[in-house]
């Protein structure tokens, strides 16, 4: 196991060696960069030159790309990615600073998601083909088919906009300091609730379905059936025998929603004006913040990976049968 | 592990067994058969051929041309010459009639001063990016069936023009898309060895790249176009068809036939196209299916956040963003946006996962 790891982690490594070099590339091959932008606003045509050029020199623009990698690689190694063209700040600060938000949405999001769709799972699996299950499933099928983005403007407007019922703009009202303890609550509760849902419901809809094809996969097979016919309680037999085979395959799943959910969050944080992680990309690209830029990139690459990697290992862990030997 | 595969030609397709007379009904029409029994299947491609309609017609649903009309003593169709253009290379069977082709002349205020003319109009008599000032962001009237935008532009006008663009989006970017998936899936299962290699590490590496944000920065740094947004989506969004194109290949490549052929002297490019492509397309088409509605889903959310297909170009993306600039006085514009994005995911949804079960041998009772 040990030693499968390793090898995972160095391949891992060179992959996003080489994930960097191709999108370092890619972003300086692009015309058009910050020190371009900065000139926009000048008039007198030297002016703006002389400006481009020292803005150039300072974040070292003028050098060959090879070298400009080189510099950054170096930085990165150091686990500095370098400071945001905007204001100067370090990028690590920076996302540091954005990932609570994130985090918290995500592990809020993954939890509700799993804690409503594995029992609607298996509730539909037990009452197969019965009104619930069919009802259920053709409702899924089309929640599915709703962008979250949709979803969100439309709640948006009834929810926050019509009603009043919720607020949708941020993480918490001005004035969440004088709050009490329970007012805190209270208020990130309510800036939670949209944006989780919209984060939530699609994995909801698609996760049920999900566990109900793996539980009715499994309770065809024949230790199932000698479960039943040792006369065990069905209770027993789909919760302790049945449903803990349906484990491997949601945690592949889960595996994959966890890079998803943290740096897939573009729209949904700009619509919300989320402090989070894909707003600082999503800003950090329009205003080609390379170090943002890069970062955001790695950043997400990396969870990629990673949750694969975690995925795979979860899988030896959970069933004995699977070896990386 | 392809030995324990049926050879998929033939017992695919159950009837085989019954007839031994008679030439094997092909794979294809096994396909649709057992396609057609699913009615939701059915029901998304109702839709799809509905919306591809609208997306070629829709000069003729809408617009500021006339359908027909005899202006100054001659009979012209400017509607459905615009619709001809519309096809690659159209501009050159039936060129514009002359005063239509004018930009500054505006069709619906000269044709009725002619009064011997005549003229049948779209059913909504309104440019895409025609305004109408004093109408800005108006609710549902007759005029404007349902209502207008922030400039005064018709909505329903620019819902049904959108149309057009989605489905070239789909078919632009999922073209791309399969080209390069078939290739490089078909090169990597055919000839595995260091050629498999390679090409799984670029996979890999693309699965790994947070396509999203790629995309956004592609966008951001090359000049704007209609088009570029359908490609760079198809060149980021081939791996999936890669994948499964590899697998087809590695199972299809020793089945008896493909030997067959091998034995019979056939080149692999003979192999490939001839006998191992066709027979690999089907799983490959659901894919493509879910990659349509993966396509238009994120080409809306581009448009939403100011990167898609670029304005006054009407898009669903852009119809919804600017009914959320504007969602306390013009709600009207969210809601005819927001359906025709879910419909048209879902609709691609329906044939992906009618198509995929048609396409299984588990559940089409051969195997």
């Amino acid at each position: 196991m040990g030693t499968y790891i390793l090898r995972r982690l160095i391949i891992g490594a060179i992959t996003l060696w080489g994930i960097s070099v191709l999108v370092f590339v890619l972003i300086r091959m692009m015309p058009g960069d910050v020190a371009s932008m900065a000139q926009l606003g000048i008039e007198d045509p030297k002016a703006a030159a002389v400006m481009a050029e020292r803005i150039r020199k300072q974040y070292h623009l003028d050098e060959p790309i090879p070298v400009q990698y080189g510099m950054w690689f170096s930085d990165v190694l150091r686990g500095d990615f370098g400071s945001s063209y905007q204001d100067g700040r370090p990028v690590v600060g920076k996302i540091v600073e954005r990932l609570p938000a994130t985090a918290s949405l995500a592990t809020l999001s993954v939890l509700l998601g799993l804690a409503a769709a594995i029992p609607l799972g298996i509730l539909q699996a037990v009452k197969q083909d019965s009104w619930f299950d069919r009802g259920t499933g053709v409702f899924f099928y089309a929640l599915y088919a709703i962008p979250s983005y949709v979803m969100a403007v439309i709640l948006v407007y009834w929810i926050g906009v019509q009603w009043d019922l919720l607020p949708f703009r941020g993480m918490t009202s001005d004035g969440f300091d004088q709050l009490g303890l329970v007012g805190k609550v209270k208020d990130l509760g309510a800036h939670f609730a949209l944006i989780t849902f919209c984060f939530t419901y699609a994995s909801v809809a698609f996760d049920s379905r999900f566990a109900r094809g793996n539980l009715l996969e499994v309770l065809r097979q024949d230790f199932v059936r000698t479960a039943r016919a040792k006369g065990l309680p069905e209770r027993t037999v789909v919760l302790k025998h049945a449903f803990r085979n349906t484990f491997i395959p949601l945690l592949t799943r889960l595996g994959s929603l966890i890079p998803h959910l943290i740096s897939g969050s573009v729209i949904l944080e700009v619509i919300f004006n989320w402090p989070g992680l894909g707003r600082l990309f999503f800003e950090g690209i329009v205003s080609r913040d390379y170090p943002i830029m890069m970062a955001a990139i790695m950043v997400s690459s990396t969870l990629v990976l990673v949750g694969i990697l975690l995925a795979d290992i979860a899988y030896a862990w959970a069933d004995p049968r699977i070896s990386y030997a | 592990m392809p030995s324990g595969t049926p050879a998929v030609p033939v017992d695919r397709n159950p009837e085989m067994k019954q007839s031994s007379v008679g030439q094997s009904k092909g794979y294809w029409r096994g396909v649709w058969k057992h396609y057609r029994r699913r009615r939701s299947g059915m029901i998304g491609l109702g839709i799809f051929a509905l919306l591809l309609i609208v997306a070629f017609f829709s000069n003729l649903l809408a617009g500021s041309l006339p359908i027909a009309c005899r202006y100054k003593g001659e009979v012209t169709f400017p509607a459905i010459v615009a619709t001809v253009h519309k096809i690659p290379g159209g501009e050159h069977l039936w060129s514009m009639p002359k005063p239509f082709r004018f930009p500054q002349f505006d069709a619906k205020r000269e044709v009725p001063k002619d009064a011997s003319g005549w003229a049948i109009w779209p059913l909504v008599p309104w440019d895409p990016n025609e305004v109408d000032p004093p109408n800005r962001l108006a609710g549902r009237s007759d005029a404007h069936l349902l209502g207008t935008d922030e400039v005064g532009r018709d909505v329903l006008s620019r819902m049904i023009h959108a149309t057009t663009i989605a489905m070239l989006v789909g078919f632009i970017s999922m073209g791309i898309a399969t080209t390069i998936g078939l290739v490089a899936g078909a090169v990597a299962g055919y000839l595995g060895a260091w050629e498999d290699i390679a090409i799984s590490r670029v996979i890999e590496v693309f699965i790994c790249i947070p396509v999203f944000y790629v995309i956004l920065i592609v966008l951001l740094l090359t000049e704007p176009g209609i088009y570029k947004v359908m490609v760079v989506i198809g060149i980021f969004g081939w791996t999936g068809i890669a994948r499964y194109t590899r697998g087809e290949f590695l199972k299809l490549k020793n089945m008896e036939y493909a030997l067959a052929a091998r034995a019979l002297g056939a080149t692999s490019n003979r192999i490939i196209f001839r006998h191992l492509l066709p027979n690999s397309l089907a799983p490959v088409l659901v894919v493509v299916a879910f990659g349509f509605a993966g396509a238009i889903f994120v080409e809306s959310g581009l448009s939403w956040l100011g990167f898609g297909v670029m304005p006054p170009t009407p898009t669903w993306g852009n119809i919804l963003r600017s009914g959320w600039e504007n969602l306390r006085v013009a709600p009207h514009l969210i809601f005819p946006s927001s359906i025709a994005i879910f419909v048209t995911v879902l609709t691609f949804n329906l044939i992906g996962d009618a198509l995929r079960d048609a396409t299984d041998p588990r559940l089409t009772g051969s195997a």
